[in-house]
């Protein structure tokens, strides 16, 4: 019963924390321009992510390293600092985007400008890596980011045109008043939306911080086979109501009141109420899951003490890190920068930075050495090989596609 | 503090060394993480070339790093240092209880690296323990002015003037004997000659270099891909293919090693072979 609960309780968080600013922005703003055409992107990004979190995760529970502790390993001090740097330098953005998100949620539930917010939030962020337990970190942002289902209440409360919605989604094709490019360009935004390598380095550490052994591996694959595809079906709830109610009205997502309009159309102020809570929530568990990132990676690098699993004071360097993100991350969106701005740039680069991560992880899984019988068998060896293929030719083609498109003008 | 699992024990008697070894986490007996192994010390005799011991901390990481960046940070190192001479330490291998995934270390070795990771214990005191909540305060445990951490206690001993390091061998040009080129080494095989399998107490004690890799190419050397095929064959077929000049080369084939010139010359009579080719 209570493995029963365990188990529950984790793919309800994983569900609930799925789901970031970049997820919410860009299902949106892709679902306000292109309908369900980009819908078969989603899939293929939450297949990724499902195979990229299981390997990592365990490696994580039977080895004992996390992500970047590969990386230092496998790549060595040289190419490891460049992906360091190149890693952190999208964690950051994201860390950016998260923490602006969090006051844009603010702003539209207490009408203060979200400038005013952006530091209180940053000091909150802080607050909770400092003191709040690493589980209930986790589980309170997740369960709470379930408010988010309103989306998919409002979905069915709109009533829309079920078989419109699931034949543009089956036959996509690029809408008419649409260029190829700009299609391609929001294709690669999306699957660095759901495919967001900090998921990897917060899910691998979060795996040492909670003690995982061989013998959660059931749970740990539990929480990812069933977790992030509901966590996807969100994303997909969250672009089918805005095909429905912004894309014939002509309406762009530019604001994060936008993405929250169609569900105000659907079931007003109440389930309003529900979508800025699960804002609230979804963006301020991915801003500490992001801050925690950046310390975990800089420490895994170096050989730091990282972790809450002990006390600040035995990881000094780990906690100002963070400290020192968070700081940034404020002083950015103190310069008046649109936090959705931000983020639309945080999930492509999020996409070229994928493949920087997920080569190690691949290699290590595979080492008989370290993992045993655990290592990788011929199924996640293929969909392994085809989503390093996929991810090195998004990563490649985001930059050409974004000069082209003026990032998707 | 967790005392992770690390997975299966590198059990072999023989393996390569900057795989299993350089870049791995340092690991103490109650979990604590102390650094990572960022050079090797080598000790050349006339029985032949031993890793004896590791270096950890921002000099070595450093020279391993190169260029100016890694100059800055030895320098650095040098300078926040209140000794006239700052040497580094070298940990010997004899205080390494278990290696798998992580390089594990006794309580004493683990002591000094814990007393060695200056930044840490700066900030711990400077920031951490003036912000509420930091927990720990006056009662940690790794505090530098307790009495019996210091480096006295011959656990880590200065890298001496005759030891080398794994960075320098790893920089080696190789050479043929008629001075064909072989490209650097990139990978260093090793076996146990000490610790408990040779009944010479607990650690896993010095090691026996056996042969060297050498290849004109860097490119994914510590992947792992270098002494066996293995994983998926996407990633196989290509790092075979960036690597298909690499050459095995027998330590006993080696005429010479020139630190001085950054040379090493394989016999007359040397085999070379494909890694991959040799059982």
């Amino acid at each position: 019963m209570k493995r029963l609960f365990a188990v529950a309780l984790g793919i309800l968080t994983a569900i609930g924390g799925f789901v970031d600013i970049g997820d919410l922005v860009t299902n949106a703003l892709v679902g306000a321009r292109f309908g369900m055409s980009l819908a078969w992107v989603v899939l293929v990004g939450v297949v990724g992510i499902c195979v990229f979190a299981e390997m990592s995760g365990r490696v994580a529970a039977v080895s004992g390293r996390a992500t970047f502790d590969l990386v230092r390993e496998r790549l060595g001090p040289r190419a490891g600092l460049l992906n360091l740097v190149g890693s952190m330098a999208v964690t950051f953005l994201t860390l950016t985007a998260e923490i602006g998100g969090v006051a844009l949620a603010l702003e539209l539930a207490t009408s203060v400008s979200h400038l005013l917010w952006v530091p209180v939030v940053g000091v909150a962020v802080w607050l909770v890596l400092w003191r709040v337990k690493f589980a209930v970190l986790e589980n309170v942002f997740g369960l709470a980011g379930l408010a988010l289902v309103v989306f998919a209440v409002a979905l069915w409360k709109l009533g829309p045109d079920w078989g419109g919605l699931a034949s543009a989604a089956m036959h996509p094709s690029v809408p008419v008043t649409e260029d190829w490019a700009v299609y391609a360009y929001y294709a690669v935004a999306l699957f660095g939306a759901a495919m967001t390598p900090y998921e990897v380095f917060f899910f691998s550490s979060g795996g040492i911080e909670e003690h995982w052994t061989p013998r959660e591996l059931g749970t740990m694959r539990a929480n990812v086979f069933i977790g992030f595809p509901l966590g996807g079906l969100l994303s997909l709830s969250i672009a089918a109501v805005a095909a429905t109610v912004l894309l014939p009205r002509g309406i762009e997502v530019e604001t994060l009141g936008q993405v929250a309009l169609p569900v105000v159309v659907a079931g007003g102020k109440l389930a309003l109420a529900f979508a800025l809570l699960g804002f609230f929530a979804a963006t301020f568990g991915a801003a500490c899951e992001t801050g925690l990132s950046v310390g975990y990676s800089i420490a895994q690098y170096f050989g730091w003490q990282w972790g809450k699993f002990v006390e600040p004071l035995r990881a000094a360097r780990f906690h100002v890190v963070v400290v020192l993100s968070c700081i940034a991350a404020v002083g950015i969106l103190l310069t008046t920068v649109d936090p959705v701005m931000v983020t639309e740039y945080s999930v492509v680069f999020s996409a070229i930075a994928l493949p920087l991560t997920y080569l190690p992880i691949l290699v290590v899984a595979n080492d008989r050495t370290y993992m045993g019988r655990h290592v990788n068998g011929w199924l996640a060896n293929s969909l392994g090989t085809v989503y390093l293929v996929l991810v090195v030719v998004a990563s490649v083609a985001a930059i050409p596609l974004m000069v082209i498109t003026g990032a998707g003008q | 503090m967790t005392p992770a699992t690390g997975g299966w024990e590198v059990d072999a008697d023989r393996f390569g060394v900057v795989l299993r070894l350089l870049d791995h986490q340092i690991v103490g007996e109650q979990g604590q993480l102390l650094g990572n192994v960022d050079d090797l010390a080598l000790e050349e005799t006339p029985e032949g070339l031993f890793v004896v011991g590791f270096l950890s901390g921002p000099a070595a990481l450093g020279g391993r790093l190169g260029g100016w960046g890694g100059r800055l940070l030895g320098d650095a190192w040098r300078r926040l240092r209140t000794e006239p001479e700052p040497r580094q330490l070298v940990v010997p291998l004899e205080r390494v209880v278990r290696l798998d995934s992580a390089v594990r270390v006794d309580t004493r070795a683990g002591r000094i690296l814990a007393q060695e990771q200056r930044l840490e214990l700066w900030l711990r005191r400077h920031v951490l323990a003036r912000i509420p909540g930091a927990m720990g305060g006056e009662s940690d445990p790794d505090r530098p002015d307790r009495p019996d951490l210091r480096p006295a206690d011959g656990i880590g001993v200065p890298l001496r003037d005759g030891q080398h390091t794994v960075s320098e061998l790893l920089a080696l040009r190789a050479l043929t004997s008629d001075g064909g080129a072989l490209g650097e080494v990139i990978e260093v095989t090793a076996e146990r000659v000490g610790g408990r399998e040779h009944g010479h107490g607990d650690g896993l004690g010095p090691l026996r270099v056996l042969d060297v890799i050498c290849s004109p190419r860097h490119l994914g050397q510590e992947l792992g891909y270098t002494l066996t095929p293995q994983g998926p064959r996407l990633v196989r077929w290509l790092l075979r293919a960036c690597h298909r000049s690499d050459r095995h080369l027998h330590l006993g084939d080696v005429a010479e090693i020139d630190w001085e010139r950054g040379e090493l010359r394989a016999g007359e009579y040397a085999v070379l072979r494909h890694p991959h080719d040799v059982d």
